[in-house]
């Protein structure tokens, strides 16, 4: 009906204000949707609030018509009375011919002319009319009824704005006021969406939660004044990869039923998925990091520490040097210990030796050989698999040589807490094996009077080329002699391991490791003269407390390291802290800034 | 009711309407409804012509705003509006004491 709203209009006249029809049109059409608005509010059914709005109106080209009229009239009325005056001249020009023709000539042209006119114009208000007509009968456009209530959806991607939608995710939607409240909890459907409908325009919590259990919650604002309001949240599209860890126990060790190694597991609570927040664990997290400690057995059984504040104060206590106890352990154990990378990460607190058949949460303490190395090490997985994927955590080599000795030492010593399995266990791995030796360590040291200047540097071996126009070199010195040196000042680098890919960059800093058997061959700085450099003494100092632990250590004393090998820390611009280790059986590239393992070959 | 009572006091009840404050159709139109308590329904076919006749009159004036996302034309009262409107109040009062006398009903 709208789309003859201009039909009884006559065409656009000369003497007509250019923008009388326009604004006639769009005043009846702001009446219109404030009236259909009421009348939604009323029916609350689009079709039925049209028909109300469109019954009660009437004929809107008549009004509109009626409109033009009035406000054309004078104009009308004048040009009727202009054109009588016109006829009665025209009637004295009669007998001039001549200038009669040409005068009827130039009137047919002016005719044509207002006519092209009349139909431009009327073809835009029609366009107008239709306008107006789609925005009363269209059903998607479901405008609120009241600027305060506005039509809110929800719309969830895949790991990106313009990722595949999110279906099956939960969505809970809770705010507004105590007479007017919202409590929505619904999944999106297969086109990632939720139609909320109308609500009042206000404050929410938005709260999404995926299909396992990873969710992210924030606020949204609802503003007043607007027909749609759309809520686009980019969630995750698959869970982080998951793996189960497993403690790789020597053979030897193995065997025994009262071993078990205490660990705990570091997971980010949180990660970021364009710039979104998700907690990937259930519940409210204050930390950057869930720390979860357990008791894994050489049976395979995983004790997770128990929950309760009084447990988690006593094993904080125990991580300090108390002492263990089985009671502090939940005593439900676990099969499988899941972890979700890619990011997770372990650190061994030790090994206990329980006492005979005791499992948690019997009240024994137990004995316990601690791990030196205090570092985080990453359980970190290759590529996405499928599924569930295993990681083998190894112990130290130093630290199971302690164990042995304490285990050796039980059974000679015959001592009753020591049970029989397990002394038996002891003697039948000392048959099969010789007394292992614990590695000697060295305590170090760096003197500001043995500073050597080089300009330039170059060191080629095993596969590592380093390289500095100009560096200073600090001894790290120790009984064994000269077993590394702490480099200061900027270099270049470039390794290339068997069967890999090249890892180079430039270093601000450095720290080599090395026999010092091999230190003429390496780093040969004999005939260099010793400079006194506190400067230098003092930033290698302080690397030190750093880097040293990254490799052949036993605390803050020097391991000394095989004939051959040569392990670097170097503080790279392109790679962070950065470990590069190559000897006889192991070769390890690891950036310990990323957590990432960039090569590795061998048997650890 | 009688239209007819209506129609010769739709340009009073307008002005009175749009002396409180700039107002557009729609909210004259409903205003004039709820204070009556529905008994005055002025119609569309009513409404504009009159408002436009008072602005032609030059008894208001208007302007366009932008309201909910679209123009919206506003009605102001104008010096001239305000002394017709108090001309206009003044003779209905004198109009209904009239009747009233003739009536026999207490003045309004």
């Amino acid at each position: 009906m709208l789309d003859d709203l201009t039909a009884e209009l006559p065409a656009p006249r000369d003497d007509e204000p250019p923008e009388l029809r326009t604004r006639i049109v769009k005043e009846l059409r702001d009446h219109l949707q404030c009236a259909y608005q009421q009348e939604l509010l009323r029916a609350g059914d689009e079709t039925e609030a049209t028909r109300r709005v469109l019954a009660k109106f009437g004929d809107p080209a008549k009004l509109v018509k009626k409109l033009w009229f009035d406000a054309m009239w004078g104009k009308i009325m004048s040009q009727r009375a202009l054109a009588g005056i016109c006829g009665v001249m025209i009637a004295a020009c009669v007998g001039l011919g001549a200038i009669t023709l040409n005068v009827a000539s130039n009137a047919t042209k002016a005719t044509q002319a207002v006519l092209e006119q009349s139909r431009a114009a009327n073809q835009a208000l029609l366009e107008q009319g239709r306008a107006l007509q789609q925005s009363l009968t269209a059903k998607a456009d479901s405008r609120p009824v009241d600027p305060e209530w506005v039509h809110l959806k929800i719309k969830l991607t895949k790991d990106s704005a313009d990722g595949p939608p999110a279906d099956g995710y939960l969505i809970k939607l809770a705010g507004g006021s105590a007479t007017n409240k919202l409590d929505l909890n619904e999944k999106s459907g297969r086109d990632g969406r939720l139609d909320c409908g109308l609500v009042r325009a206000g404050m929410y919590h938005i709260t999404v939660e995926t299909t396992w259990n990873e969710r992210t919650e924030r606020k949204v604002y609802v503003r007043a004044g607007q027909p749609e309001s759309v809520i686009a949240v980019v969630c995750p599209g698959a869970s982080r990869p998951r793996f189960e860890a497993e403690i790789n126990w020597p053979s030897d060790l193995k065997q025994m039923p009262d071993l078990g190694v205490v660990l705990s597991i570091r997971q980010p609570s949180r990660r970021d998925v364009e710039g979104e927040t998700w907690d990937v664990t259930p519940g409210r997290h204050y930390a950057d990091y869930l720390v979860r400690r357990y008791l894994v057995k050489t049976d395979g059984s995983i004790w997770p520490a128990a929950d309760n504040q009084g447990a988690q104060s006593q094993l904080g206590d125990f991580e300090k040097g108390g002492r263990l106890s089985l009671r502090w352990f939940q005593e439900s154990p676990l099969t499988t210990l899941k972890l979700s990378g890619p990011d997770a990460q372990y650190l061994l607190h030790g090994v206990a030796i329980t006492p005979p058949g005791s499992n948690p949460p019997d009240d024994n303490l137990v004995r316990f050989v601690r791990n030196e190395n205090k570092e985080w090490g990453a359980a970190q997985i290759e590529g996405k698999p499928e599924g569930a994927q295993r990681v083998r955590i190894s112990l130290p080599e130093e630290l199971l040589v302690r164990v042995r000795e304490r285990l050796a030492k039980l059974m000679e010593t015959g001592d009753a807490e020591a049970t029989a399995s397990l002394v038996a266990a002891v003697a039948v791995a000392s048959d099969q094996k010789e007394k292992p030796e614990r590695p000697k360590s060295y305590p170090i040291s760096l003197n500001a009077n043995e500073v050597r200047e080089f300009a330039p540097l170059s060191i080629k071996h095993g596969g590592l080329h380093l390289w500095s126009s100009e560096v200073s070199g600090i001894p790290i010195s120790c009984e064994a002699g000269v077993t590394g040196m702490v480099l200061i000042g900027n270099g270049s680098f470039r390794f290339v391991p068997e069967g890999g890919d090249a890892i180079e960059g430039h270093f601000r800093a450095a720290m080599l490791r090395f026999n010092p058997k091999d230190q003429r061959e390496i780093l040969a700085f004999d005939k260099i003269p010793a400079i006194t450099d506190r400067a230098v003494h003092e930033m290698s100092n302080h690397l030190l407390k750093e880097a040293f632990r990254h490799c052949w250590h036993s605390g803050m004393e020097a391991l000394i390291p095989e004939e051959g090998s040569l392990s670097v820390v170097l503080y790279s611009k392109e790679h962070g802290d950065l470990l590069i280790s190559s000897g006889s059986k192991d070769t390890i590239v690891h950036s310990f800034t990323d957590r990432k393992t960039l090569y590795k070959k061998g048997s650890n | 009711m009688d239209s007819r009572l209506l129609s010769g006091t739709v340009d009073t009840l307008l002005l009175e309407v749009i002396s409180e404050g700039p107002t557009y159709g729609y909210a004259i139109a409903q205003t004039v409804l709820g204070r009556s308590r529905g008994y005055f329904e002025i119609t569309e076919g009513s409404l504009y012509p009159a408002l436009h006749r008072l602005e032609r009159q030059k008894l208001v004036d208007s302007f366009w705003k932008e309201a909910e996302g679209r123009e919206r034309k506003y009605y102001k009262l104008t010096p001239a509006g305000r002394r017709a409107l108090e001309a206009k109040k003044k003779e209905w009062r004198q109009f209904v004491t009239g009747v009233h006398g003739i009536l026999g009903e207490a003045g309004a």
